[in-house]
């Protein structure tokens, strides 16, 4: 305990009062060091759970109990024999010593071993077979490289998470409790130098530290070399990418874009993309750089995290019916086959949303197997013909109609077959899984279907041939023959003969949105019914189709379609690389319209990253996600050369190196920097005085301007690797005189106050060594020194006692 | 002192609350990324030693025979491209086979009439020419190590319905490339969504790939210049000399004839060497081959284990001649650990810190010649165990699991364009080897204070002998003794504080010079500082505790070497962030 420390306590039991307690009691608090060992333990709790997944933090006690057993078996296995050697064996004591130190050893490994191969084979965890011992299992699988910052609720980024508020307190607290403790327990004397210094760089980091994140920013640019002359230098950037912020860009109709930042965007997980997510409501409201009109509202309202845009369906629950809306129908595959491991009950194996007017998306099809189709409520006359009972088996069927002769069969045919109805002699050519070339009619691209092809000879004149579809009868077509050059001489199907085509190769189901189905098995046989939402049909054994949902009206639109977790890129997880999010444009009137936009890492290069939104009242909307774009500090940057400097011999990198013009955007003043890795460029932007500002306040600018100088540095942060390749095969090829890069990309971030920071680390680092090493040696000293003067005291008193003692002793009148 | 201890906690406010709003994202940047070396490189060339798809005539005693008669020597330190350096064909026979087969060595079992079976380890180099010229001597052995167990176990479940075999698959770890090939597309069918599966089942068919291919990183012929490439044998013309000396190696390898693969040997060592001399080199070969056969880190740790034991021996027999044999193994140790090291360091052409592998043994190093210099400049033999401690299990732990980078390779760019690099994952380095250090002399003190405890008189007096500690202190109590472990534990740890403090903020210098922000919480960077805030408690609960306060600091330095531990492993190898080479 210092004396200072004392003297403290001492100074505030004469001062403060005792109904003041509480402040000698706070007081006391914030001078305690338990109190500093409290804070300190709990940053190192904070920093254990923003950094280490929940999963794996929950698979501590589990290897806590794999060690314990560890433990157990080498205790048992080494220490009994151990004692029992040192008893039994009587000898020295070096001998006691050294027999334990190798019997223990030796013991020790064989106690290893044996928990090695009798008991590590039975605790290990198959997660494969879930044999083994772990505990929570399920939780480790689920959250295995979950932190507890990227769950719902939290959404940060590490830097986010160590800067929210219990942090913050904590952090508070401990720089209170230091600083309350410093002055009360610290001498200020020249032994202690080493604190004091380490003491002022704390305070000059803290300041530095201060001004750093005031003004600090980061990001990167994308440099393009010339499109046109490989010589010449690229196009200028005059702007980077916020290396965190991301912004909705709005452009209406090409006033310019403008960025509207989204801070708190969510980040890790998924917000109204399936059934249970939680909803997301985030305004984006105009910045005071807006151009699109302050009438219009957008809102964030959905994200998602790690997912494509694909084209799907999405049902429109009030809106007004569009011309391209169709009805919905949302089903689910049930299987009850039992798996390898015997479990037979029944689960979904596949979920489909079918939309009856889209040829290419009412049919769910696993070729050769089975399909289900969702046939148009207008396709009543095939719907006839799909239910049809067949009297014998087959696989495929032939319904004739020749309404001049009101004739109509059905003909259970195969290859080769001939049938005659109504005068028309038909005879079956090909039947085919799949048409021999793809369908292009308009409205059908994409889709699929089994095709009968059939020669027909009518009563009188030409014969020709017909393509009968199953799946789309209404775009069944005559080939008449050849023209000159080749091609087919096509027609629409002659209506003096309607052919519809029903393949019953697999098992096909047919459902119509009121609930009315047919399944047609392999071999012909038919089983009708009616099914209503959540009921299920059966298709074969173990094998059933449940109707989830049926919905009167969707439109197809760009939809998330999500990632599963095993096929995602770990560097795409948490910075937006690979998410979408869902704006909602929102005008008084009422009228709204939601959109996903996919994310853009470099808005402005490339294609397709804005999506377009029509307004009722024919204005147009421009929208896209990116990230924040800021200006560089008053100068541009073209690109005039970029080398990929590899190892000799090879390929593999050894440094990059961009060859940059920098343009001074004021003066319009050229220079040339190179940055390669570990040597950015470093652009200082000089203190201009403002004359609107006072004299004192441009003094005050100039002068911090001169210990913390604003100051960028542009490093090399990405290149164009495939095009570097790609022409390095050029050069082999002797097309190319030597690799290019199409791009380059630089990190652009500024150090406000770095030196002041640099300066307080310095002083932290020498005065540590000083308080560890330079004042015990001084203190030590100064002992000696004082017990060397106490001996001098001591020896000089005793001279002195003596002398008086030989005066004493000495005879009167001796000197006299 | 104690004001500066409460002032050190100052330095972690700095970092984590005023400046976090520093950092905003954990991208790595270019040159970032380990580069991508491959040890069979992309394309095709012919095999230069003959086709050898034609049935081995080989059996397990005649390989092993033939093992034996054959000389390689003259072809172990042949320069060879691959990988993006240059290095021996005696490093890339051990790299390929150890990637391959997941041991040092590949073994055959040789069970002969009336007596155990018997494992015959192979050469390395004499197992990666026999998979390019006698390769389907090997389609049924169990050549091709399958890591991922719940793979293994899919691949031994289809290979086999014998439960007794099956098991014996397991345990073996490696399986025959047609076992692999006859379950293959079954295994991926099956777990076609399975994400480790997916990767195991990418790295068995690189395995697959370097067995089928291997013959094209044989890429032997030096170039006439710098920049361009070099070559393999097929690129010489057919007739010659090298290329013919390597097609008949070939087929009297395959016909068992040992002096003929010998004479061809030979004649090979003597004619690479000699195409464009000038640019094939020379000493630096010579280096690596004695390198790889001195085996510096291996007999490295064996060293340092005697020197552990010796002296851990004399602390309790106060033998003088264990004390002198501890100390001199330990030189011997130190001496040849140095050794591989700088070697390490001319091969590499790069200070050998780079990786996981290097860094651990710059760490051993550095902390075993720490250990050794307090122990001279003390006086006391206890840093000298507790230097031969750390040389002995970090090198252990180096040589004996799967470290990643023990191959010397290409590293990432980014690492060798920074001339701080080598201060700040120096000055890191140290301090791990110093928190190593610490924590075996924290060890020494429990168990001095546990056996003291037991009322053992023996056990602190002969630790003060041990010890070199004053003789007058031997009968001073086990209260004197233990007072000087703390004192030495102090010591290292103080040190170690310092020095992992000074790396963390040069580490911040190097991070602000190349990328622009000097503090990204990066998980390595935060669990430095979380190292180093445990010692900043240690320090600081000294202060708090009355009683026991020196077993209270021993308790917190093992807790603290364990959090070292994750800090150094655990991050690197589970935490993805910007250090993953480290």
């Amino acid at each position: 305990m210092s004396a200072k420390w004392e003297r403290s306590k001492a100074w505030d039991n004469r001062h403060i009062p005792a109904w003041a307690w509480p402040v000698k009691t706070l007081l006391r608090t914030f001078s305690s060091i338990p109190l500093a060992v409290c804070l300190l333990s709990f940053v190192v709790l904070y920093g254990v759970v923003a950094s280490v997944p929940i999963g794996m933090l929950a698979l501590i006690p589990t290897y806590l109990i794999y060690g314990l057993t560890f433990v157990g078996v080498v205790a048992l296995v080494a220490g009994g024999p151990v004692l029992l050697i040192r008893r039994v064996f009587p000898m020295g004591r070096a001998g006691r010593f050294t027999i334990t130190v190798l019997a223990g050893i030796a013991l020790v490994i064989i106690g290893g071993e044996l928990w090695r191969h009798l008991l590590w084979p039975l605790l290990r965890y198959d997660p494969v077979h879930e044999t083994g011992l772990r505990l929570f299992p399920a939780f480790v699988e689920a959250y295995d490289a979950t932190t507890l910052r990227r769950l719902r609720g939290f959404e940060m980024t590490e830097p986010q998470f160590y800067s929210w508020w219990p942090m913050r307190l904590a952090l508070f607290l401990f720089v209170t409790n230091m600083v309350t403790a410093t002055i009360r327990r610290i001498e200020f004397i020249f032994p202690n130098l080493g604190v004091l210094t380490v003491h002022t760089g704390i305070v000059v980091m803290a300041l530095g530290s201060m001004h750093y994140h005031a003004l600090k920013q980061e990001g990167d640019t994308v440099l393009f070399a010339s499109f046109t002359d490989p010589d010449a230098p690229g196009p200028m950037a005059t702007s980077f990418y916020d290396r965190d912020i991301v912004a909705l860009w709005v452009n209406q109709e090409g006033r310019g874009w403008e960025q509207r930042p989204l801070r708190w965007l969510p980040r890790y997980n998924d917000y109204d993309v399936l059934e249970g997510d939680p909803a997301l409501d985030m305004p984006a409201p105009p910045t005071r750089f807006a151009f699109a009109d302050p009438d219009i509202a957008l809102r964030v309202v959905g994200y998602a995290s790690y997912a494509d845009l694909i084209d799907g369906w999405q049902v429109v629950e009030d809106g007004p019916a569009s011309a391209d809306a169709s009805p919905l129908m949302d089903l689910e595959l049930l299987s009850s086959v039992p798996t390898a491991d015997g479990d037979a009950s029944q689960r979904p194996v596949a979920d489909m949303r079918l939309a009856a007017d889209s040829p290419a998306n009412r049919i769910f099809s696993l070729r050769g197997v089975m399909s289900v189709e969702f046939v148009p409520d207008e396709q009543e006359q095939r719907w006839q013909d799909l239910t049809r009972k067949w009297d014998d088996a087959g696989e495929f069927g032939l319904v004739i109609r020749v309404p001049g002769e009101g004739a109509e069969a059905l003909h259970l045919v195969k290859r080769g077959d001939v049938v005659e109805v109504g005068g028309y002699r038909i005879e079956v050519k090909q039947l085919l899984p799949t048409p021999p070339f793809p369908i292009i009619t308009a409205g059908y691209e994409g889709a699929e279907s089994s095709v009968a092809i059939v020669d027909v000879t009518p009563p009188e004149g030409e014969s020709f041939e017909r393509y009968a579809y199953h799946r789309f009868p209404e775009i069944n077509q005559d080939i008449l023959g050849t023209q000159a050059d080749g091609r087919p001489i096509r027609r629409d199907a002659d209506a003096a003969i309607g052919i519809s085509f029903i393949d019953a190769t697999a098992i096909n189901a047919y459902l119509r949105e009121d609930g009315a189905w047919a399944v047609r098995l392999p071999g012909g046989g038919l089983v009708q019914g009616r099914v209503e939402v959540g009921e299920t049909i059966p298709l074969a054994p173990a094998i059933d189709l449940r109707l989830a949902a049926v919905h009167s009206a969707g439109v197809q639109r760009e939809i998330p379609q999500v990632v599963p977790p095993a096929q995602r890129e770990k560097d795409l997880i948490g910075n937006h690389a690979a998410a979408a999010m869902e704006v909602e444009v929102s005008l008084p009137s009422g009228w709204s319209q939601t959109i996903w936009l996919p994310f853009t890492k470099f808005m402005g290069v490339g294609a397709n990253a804005d999506r377009q939104v029509a307004l009722p009242d024919g204005r147009t909307l421009r929208l896209a996600f990116s990230r924040l774009s800021r200006e560089l500090p008053g100068i541009g940057l073209r690109l005039v050369d970029f080398e990929m400097i590899p190892y000799e011999h090879s390929d593999v990198p050894r440094d990059f190196m961009s060859e940059l013009l920098v343009v001074d955007l004021e003066t319009g003043e050229t220079s040339m920097h190179t940055t390669r890795l570990n040597h950015p460029f470093i652009h200082r932007a000089d203190f201009r005085a403002d004359e609107r500002r006072g004299g004192l306040a441009n003094a005050l600018g100039w002068a911090i301007s001169g210990i913390a100088p604003n100051q960028y540095k542009f490093s090399q942060a990405g290149w164009d690797a495939e095009g570097w390749k790609q022409s390095k095969q050029q050069v082999k090829a002797g097309l190319a005189d030597r690799p290019r890069a199409a791009f380059t990309i630089l990190g652009v971030g500024n150090n406000p106050g770095i030196y002041i920071i640099a300066v307080g680390a310095v002083m932290m680092s020498v005065g540590i060594p000083w308080a560890f090493y330079v004042k015990p040696l001084i203190m030590k000293r100064r002992r000696d020194r004082l017990k060397k003067q106490a001996m001098e005291s001591a020896a000089t008193s005793r001279s002195k006692t003596n002398v008086v003692r030989e005066e004493a002793a000495a005879p009167v009148g001796a000197g006299a | 002192m104690m004001s500066v201890r409460i002032a050190m906690l100052g330095f972690l406010a700095v970092i984590t609350a005023l400046a976090m709003p520093a950092a905003w994202g954990q991208t790595a940047p270019a040159g970032n990324a380990h580069p991508d070396t491959a040890l069979v490189p992309e394309g095709e060339s012919p095999n230069p030693f003959g086709n050898g798809m034609a049935p081995s005539g080989f059996s397990v005693e005649q390989k092993i025979e033939f093992a034996r008669e054959v000389d390689l020597s003259p072809l172990r330190d042949l320069a060879v491209f691959n990988a993006g350096r240059v290095k021996i064909l005696d490093t890339l026979a051990r790299e390929t086979v150890e990637t391959l087969t997941g041991r040092k060595n590949y073994f055959d079992v040789r069970q002969q009439d009336g007596e155990r079976a018997k494992k015959a380890a192979y050469d390395p180099l004499f197992t990666y020419l026999d998979l390019l010229i006698d390769p389907t001597y090997y389609f049924d052995k169990p050549l091709v190590h399958i890591e991922y167990l719940p793979l293994r176990r899919a691949m031994a479940e289809r290979a086999t319905q014998d439960p007794e075999r099956r098991e014996a698959l397991m345990r073996m770890t490696r399986l025959s490339p047609m076992t692999i090939s006859q379950t293959f597309a079954a295994v991926a069918e099956e777990h076609a969504t399975d994400l480790p599966f997916s990767e195991s089942l990418q790295r068995v068919r690189r395995l697959l790939g370097i067995f089928e291919h291997g013959h094209t990183a044989l890429l032997l012929v030096a170039p006439d210049a710098d920049p361009v490439e070099w070559q393999p044998i097929s690129a010489l013309p057919a007739d010659d000399p090298a290329r013919m000396a390597f097609r008949a190696m070939g087929e009297a390898w395959r016909s068992g004839d040992a002096a003929g693969v010998n004479a061809a040997a030979a004649e090979i060592a003597s004619i690479l060497p000699s195409i464009n001399a000038e640019q094939y080199p020379d000493t630096q070969r010579r280096l690596e081959a004695v390198y790889n056969a001195s085996k510096p880190f291996e007999y490295g740790y064996w060293l340092y284990a005697v020197s552990l034991l010796s002296l851990v021996l004399a602390f309790g027999t106060g033998r003088k001649w264990l004390v002198a044999l501890g100390l001199t193994t330990l030189v011997v140790a130190i001496t040849l650990h140095a050794f591989g090291f700088a070697a390490r360091w001319a091969i590499a052409e790069r200070l050998p810190i780079q990786n996981q592998f290097e860094s651990m043994t710059g760490l051993a190093l550095g902390g075993a010649i720490v250990g050794m210099l307090l122990m001279i400049a003390r006086r006391q033999w206890l840093f000298g165990a507790a230097a031969a401690g750390v040389g002995f299990l970090v090198l252990l732990a180096a040589t004996q699991t799967a470290i990643p980078g023990a191959s010397i390779g290409r590293e990432a760019a980014i690492l060798n364009t920074s001339y701080l690099l080598k201060y700040h994952v120096t000055t890191v380095l140290v301090s791990y080897g110093l928190i190593t250090l610490g924590f075996i002399v924290s060890l020494f003190y429990l168990g001095t204070h546990y056996a003291a405890r037991r009322r053992d008189p023996e056990a602190a007096a002969f630790a003060a002998e041990g010890l070199g500690l004053d003789s007058a202190k031997v009968n001073a109590g086990p209260q004197r003794v233990l007072s000087d472990l703390d004192t030495a534990q102090m010591t290292v740890l103080q040190l170690a504080f310092w020095t992992l403090g000074v790396g963390i903020l040069l580490g911040a210098w190097w991070a602000d010079h190349s990328w622009g922000r000097w503090w990204a919480f990066d998980p390595k960077e935060t669990w430095a500082l979380l190292t180093w805030i445990i010692y900043l408690i240690i320090i600081h609960v000294r202060f708090t505790t009355k009683r026991n306060r020196a077993l209270v600091t021993a308790w917190l330095s093992v807790l603290g070497f364990i959090v070292m531990l994750w800090t150094y492993f655990g991050v690197n190898l589970i935490l993805p962030g910007l250090h993953a080479y480290a």
